[in-house]
């Protein structure tokens, strides 16, 4: 079981505030940390998942600048959320709906910070106003690490559904859209968030089925 | 009292410091009596004033207030739970509850009915959350911003709106200028 992601501090460069923790990190204060290590031991977290590829993706994304992500999960990103919280370089501030991610990534980033969101492809049908009238309209850098769940190797029918929708609902918004089909295609990942910057835009990495199996 | 009036006797207190403001009448009210680099303007997307005004809080230590209305934290009700389980000590979420969609015709929110904001934000996890009259919604606030700890207020006031224009300020200028004053 790793417990480094608790106490690894040296980069935090955000002040803990006392008045409790921030998110899954602690406060030193209030001795917070030990609740959230007994949540995460709750929940089954404690038991290491994380495959090389979910790492090399984290590494990608705080190589880029990436210090704050909000998620909310889906079963093929489950490695990448536990390397998120794993990493004291970014701050992972998990959130009950999408649209509601991409409020506190467009806070996070008025704040100075780089903001990135983890989600699943079906919320696609979440978000579509806030990419238009917040992410877009205001021009604000929002790279997407999406699962695209319901293409070949998915078991669940209904995902299929919104797999159906997600390419064109991005092309429908005008959004950069990069899919990740084999594992080698993640070398594109440190071009990708760049760009991202570099544009002011929102920009989706579909990681599709196979991605994920080949790369486990 | 109603949300303007509420505004005008927040005017000098929330004037110099960082505010997201809720999409519609709420922006455009603060908008025509206190223009402000430091205003963040909803203008679009209803509901995420309480999270953007959460991740900004979180990312620099300056203190913020998201002026927020019960119709929207209705409708991205999920925020108070991240609120309450990310206490930011520099954030001020203030809530102008007047049991009405203001902006659309204020027709009636359930938090003018049976609903109890403040419950349900301490039932979230927030540690700090007051229920105040309108009269008394200022001093709550500046005492909130002095504070070190997270606060959430719900204001109750009466249902209604002022004629004030719309904001026809460019968003990229309304974002950049903000952020000239987070970087200040």
């Amino acid at each position: 079981m790793r417990i480094a992601w608790a106490f690894s501090l040296d980069n935090w460069r955000h002040p803990l505030r006392h008045s409790g923790c921030t998110g899954v990190r602690f406060c030193v204060q209030s001795g917070e940390r030990w609740r959230v290590r007994a949540v995460r031991a709750k929940r089954g977290m404690g038991e290491e998942m994380a495959t090389d590829m979910d790492h090399q993706i984290v590494k990608d994304l705080t190589a880029a600048g990436i210090d704050y992500i909000t998620s909310v999960p889906c079963k093929q990103l489950a490695g990448v959320i536990e390397v998120l919280d794993e990493t004291p370089a970014i701050m992972h501030m998990p959130s009950n709906k999408e649209d509601e991610g991409m409020g506190l990534c467009a806070g996070a980033f008025m704040g100075g910070m780089k903001p990135a969101i983890v989600m699943q492809n079906t919320a696609l049908g979440v978000v579509v106003n806030t990419l238009a009238t917040l992410i877009q309209f205001y021009q604000i850098p929002l790279p997407m690490l999406i699962s695209y769940r319901g293409e070949v190797g998915e078991p669940v029918a209904c995902q299929v559904e919104m797999a159906l929708h997600t390419k064109a609902i991005l092309n429908q918004l005008h959004i950069p859209t990069y899919h990740f089909h084999k594992p080698e295609d993640v070398a594109e990942l440190p071009g990708i968030l760049k760009y991202a910057q570099m544009a002011s835009k929102p920009v989706a990495i579909l990681c599709d089925a196979s991605f994920w199996r080949a790369s486990a | 009292m109603i949300r303007n009036d509420v505004l005008q006797t927040l005017k000098p207190i929330i004037s110099e410091h960082l505010v997201v403001c809720n999409i519609g009448a709420p922006s455009q009210e603060l908008h025509a009596m206190d223009d402000q680099p430091s205003n963040f303007y909803m203008l679009g997307t209803m509901g995420l004033a309480s999270s953007i005004g959460l991740g900004l809080a979180a990312a620099q230590d300056k203190p913020v207030v998201a002026i927020d209305g019960d119709g929207s934290v209705l409708t991205n009700l999920g925020t108070l739970a991240t609120i309450g389980n990310n206490p930011q000590g520099n954030f001020t979420l203030l809530i102008i509850d007047n049991g009405s969609y203001g902006s659309t015709g204020d027709q009636p929110t359930y938090a003018g009915m049976k609903t109890d904001l403040a419950a349900v934000a301490r039932a979230c996890g927030a540690e700090n959350v007051q229920t105040v009259s309108a009269e008394d919604t200022a001093e709550a606030v500046k005492t909130a911003i002095a504070s070190d700890e997270m606060t959430i207020i719900v204001s109750k006031c009466e249902s209604g709106n002022v004629k004030v224009p719309v904001i026809r300020t460019n968003p990229i200028v309304i974002r950049e200028r903000f952020m000239e004053e987070v970087r200040r």
